[in-house]
């Protein structure tokens, strides 16, 4: 009996202390006492509630990863690169239609073959008030490309030297024609760094604290937690359009979706196709909408070719892609947020062969002829075993669409082994050219030229060990792009190549990937490309 | 007790040395860093030659010697990712982890102790098979799934709480919730097995027999008795949560150890799991080294030769 009452006694007191403890909590959630990035979303959500007649001056962006590093030369994360291309100048960009304009430089000639003259603009200062000349482009250009350890050097180490002709033309002299120097040079490891502030401070006080000369400026970066941008008020271009652009760093999709849900970021990136119902069928507040946009990726199978592999036999190689249904993919898996392709090359980049895409040309999905062309070239049900490697949480879907081509192919009568890596085992396996019979990745082009990526599948250094396919008109069509000075030629001969590429089938493209964005209905989005999220991207609702 | 103290400090001395061989290798062997720092399509001669200018085209041995030497002069190498020592940037996120863990630990047996002492007390009734089941089902649950939980409650529903970030004192509140229900799940019943045992000892019936109140009986003779093993098992889970709380960090974009440590090895940066792993085991040796002097503060009969 006695101890009944103290039972009662006690659960009593629980349900108060649980009361107390969600009082505490509520009233906790507006203390304040430091300055994170944590605080600026609770100025955006407050923003939010008290003002919905003024128009939002800053924005709050949810990214699943961070800066990799702020030397604009030692990274070649796409993140990264977009970074720079708000902070810094670059000799050229590319406009809200893709196409390549001048940034730093108000035109070009080509001398000859090997040299690019560009003429500089007189009215670009740095952060620091240094103004900008021939010499600083000379030693950021010459840094990328002389020195090996830095990571986007490998891009850049076509660049012999650069000359400087007067304090506003430069000279780029190149070891080998290169037709896509403008597009190099509109990546953001080509930012222009302040000479002579780095020859007195050092490379490690610009990593630091960059020392830039774009539309924004860093104001700030605590690691892993959020980067802020502000607008340089003496950028020589258009004015900013944002007062504060905020970059939280969310590694976790869901705790991202949630921040969009409650207000707390106004824009994500990377919503996984599970929550899309979820942010796109949110009202609450002002709402939030999922937004397509365009990526450069492509997710492919790259096929082990040599002798005596499966795939070596062009008839199972057509075979598979017949069996595979990639609108399916497409539609089921990926719920539009991919379109059937037949080649490496982005319908987004250009130079790209646009009879290869869509559901008629980039979907052969036809399973009794794969069974029949197997039968003709004398195979039996069951006598051919394929190993397939895919990845788990790289590509949107990717360990689902593993499997669903798998089903597809074991569907025609060929056995498959599948393995289902970790990323970054896959990022090892890919690096060590360590393919069975069939790798599935899905492949970028941080050029955005629709030459680079074949090298993947022309240039025999590459191949070899891979794919380990050899077509000598490839191979020779390939020679032509890179000293091709002539950009629709150039483009020509990648259609030719992309052509021979999906009739012989060294890899069997699945689908040009989308990327998929979160935002608040206060805000519009358009997104250029990939899944970065620039602060001119960004509009205000009407 | 000092001699004790005096060899147990110089048993860390091998115990790092080991524990810096295995990570060293181990973090070699798991893969090449340029993997993630070059594009995917890189030539092998791009590959190369940046493995060549950042010395890993070594043998392993001597960029093991190479590890150790710098390591004696406190230099753990540069973060490939930032360029900056990795052990300055290990340690300013030391400051944030240890908030967590302090707030948690707090939340953990602020919530523990009563509720073992009181399912011990109530033994049998309701109220015990509801803290057991409780304690049973906090270390069952995932803390990312409790993580995920709490966001979808307290920021989603009852928009009461931050989801995620850092930085006010209501951001705290969810992750060390989170990292409380791992941390009190295995106490309160330890707490509750001990006092169940103490309250049948002859000197808990000599202080009832004095009249004093149970209260008293209960906090003042039992309880303390019944903490030796809990001081045991509370610091054994303190190097998990400045270092280890790497999925809790994660899920709410907490900038501790743990979200570096988990950054680190997706980016490849060798030099940062390193410090990481290598500050994680001297938490571990110095928390377990501070257990065993508390036990002799509790427990006067135990001393140390």
């Amino acid at each position: 009996m006695r101890k009944g009452k103290q039972f009662n006694r006690l659960t009593a007191a629980l349900l108060t202390c649980a009361m107390v403890g969600l009082t505490a909590c509520s009233s906790g959630s507006s203390t304040s006492t430091e300055t994170t990035a944590a605080q600026a979303s609770e100025t955006a959500s407050a923003a939010e509630e008290t003002s919905q007649a003024e128009a939002p001056t800053s924005v709050v962006i949810g990214m699943p990863a961070d800066l990799a590093t702020l030397d604009p030369m030692d990274q070649m994360s796409t993140s990264t690169g977009d970074f720079f291309k708000s902070v810094g100048t670059q000799l050229y960009k590319r406009d809200e239609n893709f196409e390549l304009v001048g940034d730093a430089a108000t035109g070009y000639e080509q001398i000859d073959d090997l040299t690019w003259r560009f003429t500089l603009r007189d009215d670009i200062n740095f952060i620091n008030g240094d103004h900008m000349t021939a010499d600083d482009v000379k030693f950021s250009l010459e840094r990328v490309a002389k020195d090996a350890s830095l990571v986007a050097n490998h891009y850049f180490n076509c660049i012999d030297h650069v000359d400087v002709v007067d304090e506003y033309t430069v000279d780029v002299v190149t070891t080998s024609p290169r037709p896509d120097m403008l597009s190099l040079l509109a990546m953001g490891s080509s930012t222009i760094m302040p000479k002579n502030w780095v020859e007195e401070n050092g490379i490690e006080a610009y990593i630091q604290s960059p020392v830039t000369s774009g539309k924004y400026q860093l104001k700030e970066w605590i690691p892993d937690d959020h980067y802020t941008l502000i607008p340089n008020p003496d950028y020589y271009g258009e004015p900013a359009t944002w007062e504060e652009v905020t970059y939280r760093i969310i590694p976790e999709s869901s705790t991202r979706v949630a921040e969009l849900m409650t207000g707390g970021v106004d824009i994500i990136s990377n919503v996984p196709v599970n929550e899309w119902e979820r942010v796109s069928g949110n009202t609450e507040g002002d709402g939030t909408s999922l937004v397509y946009g365009e990526t450069s990726s492509v997710l492919l199978m790259i096929l082990k070719l040599t002798d005596g592999r499966v795939c070596s036999d062009p008839a199972v190689r057509e075979a598979i892609e017949l069996a595979i249904d990639k609108q399916a993919i497409c539609d089921q898996l990926l719920q539009g947020a991919g379109t059937p392709t037949r080649t490496r090359i982005a319908s987004s980049v250009p130079g790209h062969d646009e009879s290869l895409f869509g559901t008629e040309n980039g979907n052969l999905y036809d399973p009794e002829k794969a069974k029949q062309i197997l039968t003709d070239a004398g195979y039996q049900e069951g006598q051919l075993t394929l190993e397939l490697t895919g990845s788990n949480n790289r590509y949107l879907m990717d360990n689902e669409i593993a499997q669903m081509i798998a089903a597809y192919i074991e569907a025609i009568g060929i056995h498959v082994n599948l393995e289902v890596v970790d990323s970054n085992v896959l990022s090892n396996m890919f690096s060590e050219k360590n393919i069975k019979d069939a790798f599935l990745v899905a492949l970028s082009d941080g050029q955005y030229d629709g030459c680079y990526p074949l090298a993947q599948f022309c240039d025999p250094v590459r191949t070899e060990g891979m794919s380990d396919w050899n077509n000598p008109t490839a191979v020779e069509l390939y020679e032509q792009t890179r000293s091709e000075m002539d950009e629709t030629k150039k483009y020509e001969l990648s259609k030719q190549i992309q052509q021979i590429c999906a009739e012989e089938r060294p890899q069997i493209a699945i689908a040009q990937l989308k990327a998929i964005f979160g935002v608040n209905n206060r805000f519009t989005f358009s997104p250029q490309m990939d899944s970065t999220i620039l602060p001119d991207e960004i509009g205000v609702a009407q | 007790m000092e001699r004790y103290l005096v060899r147990r400090l110089l048993q860390v001395i091998p115990v790092l040395i080991i524990i810096t061989m295995v990570v060293f290798f181990l973090v070699n062997v798991a893969g090449d860093p340029t993997v993630n720092l070059l594009p995917l399509d890189a030539t092998p001669e791009d590959r190369e030659r940046l493995r060549e200018a950042m010395g890993l085209n070594r043998p392993l041995y001597i960029q093991y010697f190479d590890f150790m030497k710098n390591v004696l002069k406190g230099d753990f190498g540069n973060s490939y990712r930032f360029n900056q020592p990795a052990l300055d940037l290990a340690l300013a996120r030391i400051p944030v982890s240890v908030q967590l863990a302090g707030v948690s630990l707090l939340f953990a047996i602020l919530f523990a102790i009563p509720m073992g002492i009181l399912s011990a007390q109530f033994s049998g009734t309701p109220f015990d098979l509801l803290i057991s089941g409780l304690s049973v089902l906090g270390r069952a649950m995932p803390s990312f799934w409790v993580g995920i939980l709490l966001i979808l409650l307290f920021s989603v529903n009852l928009r009461v709480l931050p989801v995620s970030g850092s930085g006010t004192p209501a951001h705290i509140i969810l992750p060390a919730a989170t990292l409380a229900v791992q941390t009190a799940a295995p106490i309160i019943p330890l707490i509750r097995s001990n006092m169940l045992s103490i309250m049948h000892e002859d000197y808990i019936r000599t202080a009832r027999s004095k009249g004093l109140r149970e209260i008293f009986v209960i906090c003042i003779h039992a309880f303390k008795n019944a903490l030796v093993p809990v001081v045991t098992i509370v610091a054994l889970q303190i190097p998990g949560l400045v270092g280890g709380a790497l999925i809790v960090e994660t899920v709410f974009a907490w900038p501790g150890l743990g979200q570096f440590l988990i950054q680190a090895i997706n980016n490849r940066d060798m030099s940062i799991v390193q410090v990481c792993i290598f500050l994680i085991s001297i938490i571990t040796l110095v928390a377990n080294l501070i257990a065993d002097l508390v036990y002799c503060l509790i427990d006067p009969r135990i001393k140390y030769q």
